[in-house]
C-alpha cells in the first residue's frame, strides 16, 4: 500500500483569524509499498502534523493525500499509528490493550486473545499480560504500543517519534526489533524522528523538512545494504558521508528555527 | 506513636470531661450516654422513619444529579456551543451558596419533598458537571486518535475512551457531591421542618431535648463517615489502573 | 482608545452572554406576568429594593456582619490550618497524631454537629464563626498538608547547597513551593465559608444576610428574599474574582497561574 501526498498544506487559525500559522506548506511525496521512509527536521517544523494528516486525524487545508490510491478523509484501520507518548489505555491491562484493535475488527475474544498473545511474545511481554500500563517502564510501554498496532495488521505504519522518550540503550534495541518486524512483514513505514542517526539506520529514504513552515528541503536515499548492523556502520565511509550530509542540512534548519523563535519569543 | 492515639484521646475526653463535671453533662453528655440514647431510639423505632425519609430524598436527588450532571459536563467538554453557554453560568454561580436558595424554592414548590429534592440536585450537580467537564476536557487527544485508528466509531469513542479516561476526575467530583448533598439535605430539612434527620436535629434543639440532638448528630456523623468510606472502597476498586501521584515508574 | 474599550466590552459581553441572557429572561418573565411577580420579582425590582434597603434600612449593617463572621472564621482557619498542614507534612509524629483525626472528622457533615456548637457557645457570633472556622479549616489544612508533602526534595537540597540555613528553608523554600496548594485549599475554604455563614444565620438568626432571608420568608416578603440571595451571590462572585486576581499575582511563576 503506497502513500502519495499532493501539495499538502496545513494552516492553523486562532478564533477570529487574528493569528495564522502555516505549519506545513506544499508537501509532495510518494512512498512505495513496503518502503521505509524517515522524516527529520527541527522541532515544530510540521513533520508530525504531516504524519497526523496521513493518519486522517487532522485534515489538510489544501492538497490531498492518497493511500493505496484512495483519498484520506478519516482515520482507518489500514493505517496504524504509534505515538511518542505511547497512548496506551491506562484502564486496560497489557493484554486488553493489544486485543483492542482486534476486537474492534470483530474478532471473537478467544481469537483476539490468541493473536494478541502472539504479538506479546514477539515483543517479549508475555509475562506482563495481566499488568496495567502504570506498572511498566517506558520501553515496555512502547513495546506494548507497537504490539497493539502490529496486532491488527495495518498495511501502513505511522510512527511519531516512537523511541523519543526512551533511554539510549533501549532505543537501540527497539530500533533493531522494529527492523526485524518490518523485514518480516514488508509494511509501508512513515517514521518521524529527531535523530539523524536513527533515520539513517532505519530508512530507505530520509526526507528532510525545513523550519516552519515545513517544506521538503531534500530527499536523501540511504543506499546502505540490509540487514544493517551498527558495528559495520561504525567503520563504513558511506555511512559517515550520509550522516554528515544529512546532519548539515538539518542543522541549517535547526538554526533557522531557533533564530525565528528568538525573534518572536514563542516557545515551540 | 500508636496510629489511632488521637482518636482514642478524643473519645476519652468526650467521656471523661462531662463525667468529671468539667463540662456540664446535661448540655454535653458523655459518649457512652449518647451511644445508649441512640441505640434506644433505634430499638423503639423512633429513629427509623426519619432516617428513611432523609435517605429517600437523598437517593432520588443524587441519582437525578448523576444522570444529568455527568452527561452535561461531558457535553460541555465536547461541544463548544454547550460550553460557551454553560461555562459562564457555572463560573458565576460557583461561589453562590446553593443552600441559600431553600426558602425561595419552597416559595415556588411548597415545603414538601419536591423542593428539598430540587435543592439537593442544585447543590450536587454542580461539582459533578465541573468534574466531568474537566475530566473529559483533559483526555489526551492521542488516546482518542489511537482508538479511531484501530477502527472505533467516532461516536462510540465517547464511551470507549472519553468516559473511562475521565473516570478518575468524575469520581472525585462524586465524592465532593456526596458531601455537598448531605449539607443540602440537612439544610433543607431543618428549614422546612416536617421529617428527616435535619428536622429531628433542630426540633429537639428547640425543645431543649439535648439527648435527642446528640443522638441525631451521632447518626449523621456515622452516615457521613459510612458514605465516604463506602465511596473510597468503591473508588479503589474501579481505579486500580490509575497512576498514583507518588508512583515512580520512569 | 474608546474603540478599543468598546471592543473589550463587546468581547466580555459575548463571553458571558448566557449570564446576561438569564438575567434578561428573568426580567421579562416577571415584567410580562408569565410568572407572578410575588413568586419571581423582576430583576430590576430586586436591584431597586436592594438600593432602598441600603439607603433607608440597615442592610449595610447586616452585610458587614455576615462578611465579618465569614472572614473571622476563615482567617482563623488559615492561621491554624496552614501551619498545622506544614507541620504534619514535615514532622512525622504530628502526622501520626493528626492524620487519623482529620480522616475521621472530615467526612462528617458539619451542619450535623452545629447544634452541639450552639449548645456550647450560644446563638451569637461565637457559634457562627466557629462553624465557619471548622468547615473551612478542612480544605485548607488538607491542601496544605498535601502540597507540603510533595515539595521536591531536590529543591531543599539545592537551597542547602547554596547555604540556606535550616531555619530559613521553611520560609524560603517550603512555603513558596506549597503556596499553589494552599491557595487551592483557600479558594475551596472561601466558598465553604460563604455557604456556612449564610446557613448559620438562617438557622441561628439574629442578624446578617441569612437572617434577612429567613425573616423575609416568614413574612412572605418575597422581594427581600431575592435581595438576600442576589446580595450573597454578588458578594461571593466578587470575593472569588478578587481572590483569583490575587492568586494570579502571587503565582506569576507558576505554570497554572493562568488557570481558573
Amino acid at each position: 500500500m503506497g502513500i502519495k501526498a499532493e501539495g499538502v498544506s496545513k494552516l492553523y487559525e486562532t478564533a477570529g483569524k487574528r493569528r495564522q500559522v502555516l505549519a506545513v506548506d506544499g508537501i509532495d511525496l510518494e512512498v512505495d509499498e513496503g518502503e521505509f521512509v524517515a522524516l527529520v527536521g527541527p522541532s515544530g517544523c510540521g513533520k508530525s502534523t504531516f504524519l497526523y494528516m496521513v493518519g486522517g486525524f487532522i485534515s489538510p487545508s489544501s492538497g490531498r493525500i492518497l493511500v493505496d490510491g484512495r483519498a484520506v478523509t478519516a482515520p482507518g484501520t489500514d493505517r496504524g499509528i504509534v505515538f511518542q507518548e505511547f497512548a496506551l489505555f491506562p484502564w486496560k491491562t497489557v493484554l486488553d490493550n493489544v486485543m483492542y484493535g482486534l476486537q474492534e475488527k470483530g474478532l471473537r475474544r478467544k481469537e483476539a486473545e490468541a493473536t494478541a498473545r502472539r504479538y506479546l511474545e514477539m515483543t517479549n511481554l508475555q509475562a506482563f499480560e495481566r499488568v496495567y500500563p502504570k506498572e511498566l517502564s517506558g520501553g515496555m510501554k512502547q513495546r506494548v504500543a507497537i504490539a497493539r498496532t502490529l496486532a491488527y495488521d495495518p498495511k501502513v505504519l505511522l510512527m511519531d517519534e516512537p523511541f523519543g522518550a526512551l533511554d539510549a540503550q533501549t532505543r537501540v534495541i527497539m530500533q533493531d526489533e522494529l527492523l526485524r518486524v518490518w523485514q518480516g512483514t514488508q509494511k509501508t513505514v512513515l517514521f518521524v524522528t529527531h535523530s539523524v542517526e536513527e533515520a539513517i539506520h532505519l530508512a530507505d529514504r530520509v526526507v528532510i523538512f525545513t523550519a516552519r513552515p515545513g517544506r521538503i528541503k531534500e530527499i536523501v536515499p540511504v543506499d546502505l545494504p540490509r540487514p544493517r548492523s551498527r558495528e559495520v556502520e561504525l567503520f563504513d565511509r558511506r555511512y559517515a558521508e550520509l550522516t554528515s550530509r544529512i546532519w548539515r542540512a538539518v542543522e541549517e534548519e535547526v538554526k533557522k528555527s531557533m533564530e525565528l523563535r528568538a525573534a518572536t519569543g514563542v516557545a515551540p | 506513636m500508636p496510629r489511632f492515639l488521637s482518636i482514642a484521646l478524643v473519645f476519652a475526653l468526650w467521656e471523661a470531661l462531662p463525667r468529671a463535671g468539667i463540662l456540664p453533662a446535661e448540655t454535653f453528655p458523655p459518649f457512652s450516654t449518647v451511644v445508649a440514647t441512640t441505640s434506644q431510639l433505634f430499638l423503639t423505632g423512633e429513629m427509623w422513619p426519619h432516617l428513611f425519609s432523609s435517605m429517600y430524598r437523598w437517593a432520588v436527588a443524587f441519582v437525578i444529579s448523576l444522570a444529568f450532571g455527568i452527561p452535561a459536563g461531558i457535553a460541555m467538554a465536547r461541544l463548544s456551543a454547550v460550553r460557551n453557554f454553560l461555562d459562564p453560568i457555572l463560573t458565576a454561580t460557583y461561589p453562590v451558596p446553593k443552600a441559600a436558595l431553600i426558602p425561595i424554592i419552597m416559595l415556588w414548590l411548597g415545603a414538601g419533598d419536591l423542593s428539598k429534592i430540587l435543592v439537593i440536585i442544585l447543590g450536587t450537580s454542580i461539582p459533578l458537571v465541573i468534574s466531568a467537564f474537566h475530566g473529559a476536557q483533559g483526555v489526551e487527544k492521542k488516546l482518542v486518535w489511537s482508538a479511531l485508528a484501530m477502527g472505533t466509531d467516532r461516536r462510540l469513542a465517547l464511551f470507549k475512551v472519553i468516559l473511562p479516561a475521565a473516570l478518575p476526575d468524575i469520581l472525585s467530583g462524586v465524592r465532593m457531591a456526596l458531601s455537598v448533598s448531605l449539607i443540602a439535605l440537612l439544610g433543607s430539612e431543618m428549614i422546612a421542618r416536617q421529617s428527616g434527620l435535619g428536622y429531628l436535629l433542630f426540633s429537639s434543639l428547640d425543645v431543649k431535648a439535648y439527648d435527642l440532638s446528640y443522638a441525631t448528630m451521632l447518626v449523621i456523623a456515622i452516615m457521613g463517615f459510612a458514605f465516604d468510606w463506602g465511596f473510597v472502597a468503591l473508588m479503589g476498586r474501579s481505579l486500580v489502573w490509575m497512576e498514583r501521584e507518588e508512583g515512580s515508574d520512569g | 482608545m474608546a474603540k478599543k474599550l468598546l471592543a473589550r466590552l463587546g468581547a466580555l459581553f459575548w463571553r458571558y452572554y448566557s449570564v446576561f441572557l438569564v438575567l434578561i429572561v428573568w426580567e421579562l418573565v416577571s415584567r410580562f406576568g408569565v410568572v407572578r411577580p410575588f413568586l419571581l420579582p423582576a430583576f430590576s425590582t430586586v436591584v431597586g429594593r436592594t438600593w432602598e434597603l441600603f439607603l433607608h434600612e440597615d442592610l449595610l449593617f447586616h452585610t458587614s456582619t455576615t462578611l465579618f463572621r465569614m472572614f473571622a472564621g476563615l482567617s482563623a482557619a488559615v492561621v491554624v490550618g496552614v501551619p498545622l498542614g506544614i507541620w504534619m507534612a514535615r514532622f512525622r509524629p504530628a502526622r501520626d497524631f493528626f492524620e487519623p483525626l482529620i480522616g475521621l472528622t472530615f467526612p462528617i457533615p458539619k451542619v450535623g454537629i452545629y447544634p452541639a456548637i450552639i449548645i456550647l457557645l450560644g446563638m451569637a457570633h461565637a457559634s457562627k464563626i466557629s462553624w465557619v472556622f471548622i468547615d473551612s479549616f478542612f480544605p485548607i489544612v488538607m491542601a496544605t498538608y498535601h502540597g507540603a508533602q510533595h515539595v521536591d526534595t531536590r529543591l531543599i537540597w539545592s537551597a542547602r547547597g547554596m547555604g540556606t540555613s535550616e531555619g530559613k528553608i521553611l520560609r524560603k523554600v517550603i512555603l513558596p513551593a506549597t503556596l499553589p496548594s494552599i491557595l487551592t485549599g483557600l479558594r475551596l475554604g472561601i466558598i465553604v465559608a460563604l455557604i456556612v455563614v449564610f446557613l448559620s444565620e438562617m438557622i441561628a438568626g439574629g442578624d446578617g444576610l441569612g437572617w434577612i432571608m429567613m425573616h423575609a420568608a416568614r413574612l412572605f416578603h418575597s422581594v427581600d428574599m431575592f435581595v438576600a440571595i442576589v446580595l450573597i451571590s454578588v458578594l461571593g462572585f466578587i470575593i472569588d474574582r478578587l481572590f483569583l486576581i490575587a492568586r494570579r499575582q502571587l503565582l506569576r511563576w507558576h505554570a497554572e497561574a493562568d488557570l481558573g
